[in-house]
């Protein structure tokens, strides 16, 4: 079960993730806790692989929203990064940032 | 305090539409919004544009998310760009994307809200967007009566629109207030108190519409309009508003009427006034109640009316209107003689029938086609009493309605004379009827109207006498030939003494004023003999005649040669 302090030692600005859902603690962790099985992992990772760019764009840029939304700061990284570098259409090996980013997707769904 | 509508208007959370494939930017977006607005949510622009064209809800302002499946964000604002109806809908665009932000732009959307959300720059950018565009199609809030500081009435309606927009699910009832008589506390309190009375309604209104989310407006007048949701039993507002006035106007006797109708969405906000106004002025005549609500009944009522209205013109030019005769005897010595006759006007209605005046004469003075209709029966009448003296070598005069409404006519003596002279007529052949409350108001003006008239030879009834509330003051005043005493006052005569009492005064008073008496509505032998006595000069009712067709009437003509 995620809570305040776990996202805190995590790394998220919870405090900003907060007000963000109106000051509702409640809120947003009933938020976060949707993240660890958001399809948008799935699908970024499958498109990627399909190398399938364009959707994968879509799926990484929705994927970014929903994270920076929830100040979910060590996912942020990775996320900004892959969404900038598909935007731009760098065709570059995606492989080490994807799997940080499900490394970091884990830890969250472990926490 | 006045309630200030925008203060009103802000109560009301107006309704933002939310377009995100994202659960969670939509979650955040209402948490954060919430405070100030109502959320609707769509997952697509494809759902979005069914929520706004089943228009459920009135919509503020759509946020937008441009990557979405099934219809994305820039699909979506060109089918809503395309729309006439609901292309003015701000659009705030979520997204920090430069490149998206100019497309978006050049689509037509009003703004921006990047992502990560800042609660007070979401909420600033919305409101900001909803009051440009309101300040765009709402008008300030300047155009109030100057008196009671209600809203005038296109304000008043383009607000209940508003309201009803912000409300769509809300039963609300549109109700039209009238004080009876007005122009008589006017004439009898004078021109202060008749607006303090204006006032201290408006403001009970006011007061009233607060606590149940209404807003008041003023028709023209004494009618006001007052657009509020929907209670359930109207006597708490006639109450509320009675003990108001008991407060500031303790022992002023008035009647205020309230027309009410229940609303329809489908129906122009101007149609919902026409409806309940139609109510309060039927609760004119019926004096068991001071409050109604529009039902079938009214409503056929109205649609015949309205059928009426139409057929006029064709009436008047197809000769459907009638004029008919009724007696007037003169009983002032031993053997009583005809002295002369009433007009009275006929519809015969190729699908109605014949109709009576009483359903149509109170409609066509609230319209203005009376005139019409009255200058076609002095025509008639004049055109009568020649042929009579043609024919019989006889001058009979005749009485004609002039209604309240003609006196306004600056036209109207000439009208007159133009008739009496086609018909080569003396002046004194028409007599002109007035009723006793059109003295009553605008005093000045009327009478010098009636003085204009007289001195053209004209001779003038005061009908109806008895039924109005002319003060004494007023009677001394107002130059009249003849004072036609009410029926009211016949009916009971005989059986009476009081009644008996009140009309030997009434008749003492008219000799004082050098005027004569003719008793309305007289039927039996017993009253023709009382009325005799107390010297009363002309007699007419159904004991001589009914109302009769010219032919009919002529017999009475032969009768006395």
């Amino acid at each position: 079960m995620i809570t305040v302090e776990k996202l805190k030692s995590f790394g998220a600005n919870t405090d900003e993730g907060i007000k963000r859902c109106a000051g509702r603690d409640s809120l947003y962790l009933k938020l976060v806790n949707t993240i660890p099985s958001n399809e948008g992992f799935r699908n970024l990772y499958e498109a990627i692989n399909n190398k399938d760019f364009d959707k994968a764009f879509e799926y990484a840029h929705g994927l970014k929203g929903i994270i920076t939304n929830l100040s979910l700061t060590p996912l942020e990284e990775p996320i900004i990064y892959i969404t900038e570098e598909l935007r731009a259409s760098h065709n570059i090996d995606y492989a080490p940032y994807l799997a940080k980013l499900e490394e970091l997707r884990l830890k969250l769904e472990q926490l | 305090m006045r309630p200030n509508f925008n203060n009103y208007i802000n109560k009301l959370k107006k309704v933002v539409l939310v377009v995100d494939d994202e659960l969670i930017n939509r979650e955040i977006l209402k948490a954060i919004l919430e405070e100030k607005f109502k959320v609707v949510e769509a997952s697509n622009g494809n759902e979005a544009l069914e929520i706004i064209r089943k228009e459920e809800f009135y919509i503020s302002a759509i946020l937008l998310d441009i990557n979405m499946p099934v219809m994305n964000g820039f699909e979506f604002l060109k089918e809503i760009k395309a729309d006439e109806k609901f292309n003015r809908i701000p659009v705030l665009v979520l997204t920090a994307d430069k490149n998206a932000e100019i497309e978006s732009l050049t689509m037509g959307a009003h703004d921006f809200v990047a992502k990560p959300y800042v609660n007070e720059v979401v909420l600033t950018r919305v409101v900001r967007a909803i009051e440009l565009f309101e300040d765009r199609t709402i008008k300030q809030i300047a155009e109030r009566d100057s008196l009671t500081k209600a809203y005038s009435k296109n304000i008043f309606i383009d607000y209940a629109k508003i309201v009803e927009k912000y409300n769509p699910l809300k039963k609300m009832d549109m109700v039209v207030i009238n004080i009876s008589h007005f122009h008589l506390i006017r004439e009898i309190h004078g021109s202060k108190v008749g607006e303090s009375v204006l006032i201290k309604l408006a403001d009970s209104l006011r007061l009233f519409a607060s606590k149940n989310e209404g807003i008041v407006g003023r028709g023209f007048a004494d009618y006001f309009l007052l657009y509020l949701k929907r209670i359930e039993d109207y006597s708490e507002l006639v109450n509320f508003v009675y003990d108001e006035f008991e407060k500031d106007f303790p022992g002023l006797h008035i009647r205020i009427r309230y027309g009410i109708y229940e609303c329809n969405l489908n129906e122009e906000m101007e149609e919902r006034v026409d409806h309940a106004k139609n109510v309060c002025d039927y609760l004119r005549e019926q004096n068991h109640t001071d409050y109604m609500i529009y039902n079938d009944e009214l409503k056929k009522s109205a649609v015949y009316n309205e059928t009426l209205i139409h057929d006029f013109k064709n009436a008047i030019e197809e000769k459907e209107f009638i004029v008919f005769f009724q007696p007037k005897y003169n009983v002032e010595k031993e053997r009583i003689v005809l002295g002369g006759a009433e007009a009275l006007v006929r519809w015969q209605h190729p699908e109605f029938g014949l109709i009576l005046p009483y359903k149509f004469i109170d409609l066509f003075e609230s319209n203005g086609l009376i005139r019409q209709l009255d200058e076609y029966v002095w025509n008639e009448t004049a055109k009568q009493i020649h042929e009579w003296n043609e024919r019989y070598n006889i001058n009979i005069p005749v009485s004609v309605n002039v209604s309240r409404v003609d006196l306004y006519d600056d036209r109207l003596e000439k009208k007159l004379l133009n008739i009496t002279n086609k018909y080569g007529i003396d002046n004194s052949m028409l007599h002109l009827e007035i009723t006793e409350s059109a003295y009553s108001k605008d005093t000045s003006l009327i009478l010098n109207k009636i003085k204009n008239l007289k001195n053209l030879g004209f001779e003038i009834e005061m009908d109806d006498f008895g039924t109005g509330y002319s003060s004494l003051n007023m009677l001394t005043k107002m130059p009249f030939d003849y004072l036609k005493l009410d029926r009211g006052f016949i009916m009971e005569i005989a059986n009476d003494e009081k009644n008996y009492k009140m009309v030997k005064l009434i008749i003492t008073m008219a000799k004082t004023l050098n005027a004569k008496i003719v008793a309305e509505g007289v039927e039996f032998e017993n009253q023709v003999k009382l009325l005799k006595d107390l010297q009363c000069n002309y007699i007419q009712g159904f004991y001589f005649s009914k109302p009769v067709r010219v032919d009919e009437f002529e017999k009475f003509i032969e009768g006395e040669k």
